[in-house]
């Protein structure tokens, strides 16, 4: 059983959505419901993983080494002759290590939320919990994906539901939104994928190369010292090319011996591309396919206009969960496969990420729309993320996998409190009310925890996670020497934006006078339903909670975090002499 | 130890159960009775804790909190001397206000909220003092700020309260970013943020220097957002829109002095260059506040820039390396700002109830409608004029022994250091001249002159005479009145070095024995000039043309807009909001992109239609064309086909029958010879 439980959370929603494709009609009221019924079924198996995680364990962190990774599910799955070049094969590979555990938490608790706010549909059910059943179970495939190719599948299914999902059931201008959002993530798809061939040309599978020659029979056979063996004779030429067995699987990727001496990625090879060496352009191409999802400065503008047209519970999907896989592919691949271009270019990453914190923040002080403000603030936050990462202390990027959570959390709150009033009004206008704290206490209140979560104040998750990057991001001056003081001293300045914005709506919507744009609202606004009060609540203990208690995530994150953090700046280091000395 | 431990921690959660208790419960007849009776509590345990510190050895508590990359973030906790004697003061302090709050407030419909605000803030006080770890004292340092923000805006329909409130909360977090700043840089200097282990390791080993003074600048901002120091003061007089309870409590004595309290922890490893911008920001801070408290006549206003003026002093004394006197005169004022905003509530309390509602414009916070006040209410009289003593440092006082202490240092450093220090000198003597002389404005406006509303025309024909408050109300002020007095501190009133407190906290102190008369016999004499020059004008009335063409001068204006700071900011924000406003509706590039795209699809979508559409067409067309052909065909040729074989074969059959007429026999034999022919053909 344990031996399938990542197949069931990524398969079970996918046949979900086949289910629902074929009820009769008859049972319409059941769509919803059945759709719950399976996101609580991944959040239950979700959360089944994260309690057996061995956080603590060394050898169980995962990052580096496929025996290292927990819940391990590893078939063949393609297999392709090339003839005179090789082999290649892409595996069925899902595992989950300490980059991952806490997005795949993340992603139920959201999804699952989703789904309940997702009952306010009325139009076209069937089509679209059929389809959100499949965004459920892509989400979590790019989440627990160790080969790249499968990776890069599920990150494709995931474009399509979701730009349905905003196109359709979306809001006026809802069309050009979907397509904007469509041809952002297409073009980093697009930059993905090109890498993702050039890397499949150039690396092996050490172990089945090994049997491809013969010197095992079976893989069960295989040692270190023939994997060793493998990767000597690679270097030295002995293998010849019809016995290259190529391979998607991240894991091989990570490690320079697994590559074909003179194959366009590899090390020695020291072609440039617009005067830069091919490792970085390609590291950098990765990046960017992922800081579009992030959002990152200046490829953001999707952003906004998706948010505002998508229906709420496609929000809370979008911002809790989608955005975080472009931090978590930077992590799980633009770092982990290329730590050389990582450290090349960290410069720019904080750069990136400081514009992002301020930026977002000077729009979010523009900004008129209530979902736009929220938009703007997680680029504003995802900026953070980039500060984090771009450290590469363990610090920053814990700070960074924290802030993804944390994020996560708080914009799903801050999402449904905007669907609260859409959902009554359909208007988002920040002027069209005032004072709502005498006629909707409840939600104010609620309001106010999101709101205050949001602009970091400490006891709330948002709060550790920025300060978690900036130590990272401030030591880094001194402990890797890639981001200077300056930098992060200038992105400190986010903390003041984010309390003028969120304070100055606070003020515009909830105090003051009581006021609303059109007098037909006021027997509309009714304060918080148990149902929104279901949502929310969980979302405001659970923000709270690690607020006080960090530990409770960064137990989970903090081995494999150090693993990778080592990895990214020795090894990296290592890359970089051998690119510039060769 | 044990019940030691619980008792100190049962002082700092007390509160906490309180709010608890009141979000439970909920009754708003309780909720008062419950939050007086958790301070108690608090102060009984704090009471205990301070005697037990008090020459003995702190205390401390630790907890294991977080482990990251190799960095061990442990919680340390501690009580010392220092933090025992702010922890009583603000738990007593917080006690009055309650009491008080209980008549003050009585009626409210959201006095859960209320004491549920009070009693979270008092907690979040307790943790700022208790903490030892720098991340902490930041989480309450923001909670407080939190409280502060949710009690200034209490009244949330008023919108002056709201704006107020985010006000406060916004230019804070500009200090709070100063902190981010320092957490920063210490953590990169000493790989932890706990201030114990950074004192240890502050000894012995290697110092940047650049990020001792980027540490410094840090802890330096973030006190002076809280403890309102010039440029960022701005927010205090406007945070009395806030119920005055709460302005006595928060923006008076405890919160405001958070910031000195800080930097008092900090000092250990401020380099010189910052307790030179300490010491100036302090004495600018000091003046300005006094010198905009001269005009105000909203009587919290002129308490608020009183409070910014004498936290200058505060910061002043920490700039001149004396955090001694500092803590010194941050407990008097404490006391005796507390009693006079208390005292200032019971005066607006009482002055609510004067006019009716034909007065307008009437303002019950306005002095110049106040007056006479000492013969309509006595009692509050006694507590308010001990703390206004105290706060203009008239001898006897305890505010007179903290404030000289803080004088003597500057004095001295000012005579031996000489250059930029004599400014701040003559800054921090000439506030205290200004203080004298607002000091005895504002006791003239309330207490002596005839009660100014009687002098209106409309509003005197229902005027109902000005009443002495409750005892609920007057006792507290009372109270701090003669805790006022400088029995309380020592027994010297001219000792300003041998208080018990200054003793007891265990801060080296800096004595300028040989200063210390000069010192006296300046600021007696400043407050001696403030007084005349004040008695003159507002009791003999002399100088009346002076007075005139000072209130059209731009000093005048100077004052009253406090340096128009507030104009600054606004301008400031306006700037920002429109940036903001403008990148939100750039058309940014990729719209043109987009639609592109769009325009594309449409027009494949076009060529979709027409073109292929057209050969579709076509192609359908064609197939119906040929249909009809082939159904035509079929109908003609083929049809016609079988027509003509089965006219044919009738034909045929017409033939062979007619010789066989009507003989069955015949026409059987006819068949056979058919089938025969027939089948003889086949074979």
């Amino acid at each position: 059983m344990s031996q399938l439980l990542l197949t069931l959370l990524v398969f079970v929603p996918i046949l979900g959505t086949f289910v629902i494709l074929l009820l009769p009609d008859s049972m319409k009221n059941m769509f919803g419901k059945i759709t719950i019924g399976i996101n609580s079924f991944q959040l239950i198996i979700a959360t089944y993983i994260i309690s057996k995680y061995e956080g603590l364990h060394e050898t169980m962190n995962g990052v580096l080494s496929l025996d290292n990774y927990q819940f391990l599910e590893k078939y063949d799955w393609i297999q392709l002759n090339l003839g005179s070049f090789g082999k290649l094969t892409a595996e069925y590979l899902l595992g989950v290590d300490g980059l991952s555990n806490s997005m795949i938490l993340l992603a139920a608790i959201v999804l699952l939320i989703g789904a309940i706010s997702s009952l306010e549909i009325k139009r076209k059910r069937r089509g679209f919990y059929a389809l959100y059943l499949l965004l459920s179970g892509t989400i979590m495939g790019c989440f627990l994906a160790l080969d790249f190719f499968l990776f890069y599948l599920f990150f494709e299914f995931m474009l399509l539901p979701m730009y349905f999902l905003i196109g359709i059931w979306g809001g006026k201008n809802s069309e050009y939104a979907s397509i904007k959002f469509f041809i952002y993530t297409l073009v980093g798809s697009i930059f993905i994928l090109v890498i993702m061939i050039a890397l499949a040309a150039s690396v092996i599978d050490p172990s089945a190369t090994a049997v491809q020659l013969g010197l095992v029979n079976h893989l069960d056979q295989i040692t270190p010292d023939i994997i060793s063996k493998v990767q000597t004779m690679l270097i030295s030429g002995e293998i010849g090319q019809s016995d290259y067995v190529r391979t998607f699987t991240l894991v091989h990727m990570m490690d320079a011996k697994n590559y074909i001496p003179d194959s366009i990625l590899s090390l020695d090879y020291g072609a440039t591309l617009f005067g830069t060496n091919v490792r970085f352009v390609a590291f950098l191409m990765v990046f960017i396919g992922f800081a579009i999802k992030l959002p990152v400065v200046p490829l953001h503008t999707w952003l906004p206009d998706a948010h505002v047209e998508a229906p709420t519970s496609i929000s809370v999907v979008l911002a809790g969960i989608l955005l975080k896989i472009g931090g978590y592919g930077m992590l799980r691949i633009a770092y982990s496969v290329f730590p050389d271009g990582a450290q090349h270019f960290a410069w720019w990453i904080a750069f990136g990420g400081v514009v992002s914190i301020l930026y977002g923040a000077f729009v979010a002080l523009g900004t008129h729309n209530l979902k736009r403000l929220i938009a703007y603030s997680s680029v504003s936050h995802m900026g953070f993320v980039m500060l984090g990462i771009a450290s590469l202390t363990a610090e920053g990027v814990s700070g960074a996998i924290f802030q993804m959570f944390s994020h996560g959390v708080i914009s799903s709150a801050l999402f449904l409190i905007a669907g609260v009033l859409y959902y009554r009004t359909g208007d988002l206008e920040i002027e069209s009310y005032s004072g709502l704290s005498s006629k909707m206490p409840k939600y104010t209140m609620l309001a106010t925890i999101a709101f205050f979560a949001s602009l970091g104040l400490p006891g709330f998750s948002g709060f550790m996670a920025e300060l978690f990057v900036f130590l990272g991001a401030f030591n880094s001056s001194a402990v890797n020497h890639l981001i200077p003081r300056w930098m992060t001293v200038t992105a400190v300045l986010g903390l003041v934006l984010s309390a003028a914005y969120y304070l100055w709506a606070m003020q515009r919507i909830f105090l003051g006078k009581y006021f609303l744009k059109k007098e037909s609202w006021e027997s509309l606004l009714k304060d918080l339903t148990p149902r929104e009060l279901l949502m929310l609540a969980p979302l405001a203990i659970m923000t709270l909670a690690l607020g006080i208690y960090p530990k409770l995530l960064i137990n989970l994150i903090e081995g494999s975090v150090t693993e990778l953090v080592e990895f990214a700046n020795y090894v990296g280091a290592d890359y970089i002499k051998t690119i510039i000395g060769g | 130890m044990n019940s030691i431990v619980f008792i100190s921690l049962l002082a700092v959660i007390s509160p906490l159960i309180g709010v608890f208790l009141i979000q439970l419960i909920g009754k708003s007849a309780l909720v008062d009775k419950i939050g007086t009776t958790s301070i108690g509590i608090s102060i009984l345990c704090n009471l205990f804790m301070f005697s037990h510190v008090w020459g003995g050895s702190p205390i401390s508590l630790t907890f294991d909190w977080l482990q990251l990359g190799e960095h061990q973030f442990e919680l340390t906790f501690q009580w010392n001397v220092l933090s025992a004697v702010i922890l009583t003061m603000v738990s007593i302090i917080s006690m009055f206000v309650h009491i008080f709050s209980s008549a003050y407030m009585q009626g409210d419909p959201d006095l859960k909220r209320y004491y549920s605000l009070l009693g979270l803030f008092t907690f979040a006080m307790f943790g700022v003092l208790i903490s030892d770890h720098l991340i902490f004292l930041y989480l309450f340092w923001e909670l407080v700020g939190f409280c502060s923000y949710m009690l200034i805006g209490f009244w949330r329909k008023k919108e002056a309260a709201v704006s107020a409130a985010k006000k406060a909360f916004v230019i804070n977090r500009i200090g709070d970013a100063g902190f981010m700043v320092a957490l920063m840089a210490l953590y990169l200097q000493f790989n932890t943020l706990s201030l114990s282990e950074i004192q240890v390791s502050f000894q012995s080993i290697d110092l940047d220097s650049s990020l001792l003074v980027l540490a410094g600048i840090g802890v330096m901002l973030a006190a002076m957002g809280k403890s309102a120091q010039i440029p960022f003061a701005v927010w205090l007089p406007d945070a009395m829109q806030g119920p005055t309870p709460v302005s006595a409590l928060i923006h008076a004595a405890t919160m405001v002095a958070a910031g000195i309290y800080l930097l008092v922890k900090c000092y250990f490893f401020l380099p010189d260059s910052v307790l030179l911008c300490i010491a100036l920001v302090g004495g600018i801070t000091a003046f300005i506040g006094a010198f905009s408290a001269l005009t105000q006549y909203d009587i919290k206003r002129i308490l608020a820039f009183s409070t910014i003026s004498q936290l200058g002093y505060m910061m002043l004394s920490i700039g001149v390396s004396d955090p001694s006197s500092s803590i010194y005169h941050l407990i008097t004022h404490a006391f005796f700002k507390a009693g006079l905003f208390l005292g200032a509530g019971a005066v607006i309390h009482s002055m609510h109830q004067v006019s009716c509602d034909i007065c307008k414009g009437f303002d019950p916070q306005d002095i110049r409608w106040m007056g006479n006040l000492r013969k309509h209410m006595p009692k509050t009289l006694i507590g308010f004029s001990l703390c206004l003593a105290g706060l203009a440092g008239v001898p006897f006082t305890t505010g007179f022994l903290s404030k000289d202490a803080i004088l003597t240092s500057v004095l001295a450093k000012g005579l031996n250091d000489g250059g930029i220090w004599i400014f701040i000198m003559i800054l921090g003597f000439l506030a205290a001249a200004l203080t004298a002389f607002y000091c005895l404005r504002m006791f003239y406006h309330i207490f002596l002159k005839d009660l100014g509303i009687a002098n209106h025309k409309v509003c005197q024909e229902c005027l109902v005479l000005p009443k002495e408050v409750g005892t609920r109300m007057y006792l507290p002020v009372m109270i701090l009145g003669f805790c006022s007095l400088w029995i309380s501190m020592t027994l010297n009133p001219f000792n300003t070095s041998g208080s018990w407190l200054q003793q007891g906290i265990g801060i080296p102190t800096l004595d300028h024995h040989e200063y210390h008369i000069l010192a006296i016999v300046l600021s007696v004499g400043m407050l001696l000039l403030g007084l005349f020059i004040g008695y003159m004008i507002f009791i003999q009335n002399k100088a009346q043309a002076l007075k005139k063409s000072l209130k059209v001068s731009f000093l005048y204006k100077l004052s009253f807009h406090f340096f128009y700071l507030d104009h600054l900011y606004k301008f400031g924000a306006k700037a920002i909001i429109t940036t903001g406003e403008r990148l939100d509706k750039i058309p940014h590039a990729d719209e043109y992109f987009v639609k592109a795209a769009v325009v594309t699809s449409e027009f494949i979508r076009g060529f979709d239609d027409k073109v292929i559409d057209f050969f579709v067409k076509c192609f359908a067309v064609g197939n119906v064309v040929i249909g009809h052909v082939l159904a035509w065909f079929d109908k003609e040729i083929i049809d016609g086909f079988v027509k003509l074989f089965t006219r044919f074969m009738k034909l045929l059959g017409d033939i062979f029958r007619k010789p066989q007429g009507e003989r069955s026999q015949s026409m059987i034999a006819w068949s056979m010879v058919l089938i025969a022919i027939v089948i003889g053909i086949l074979i």
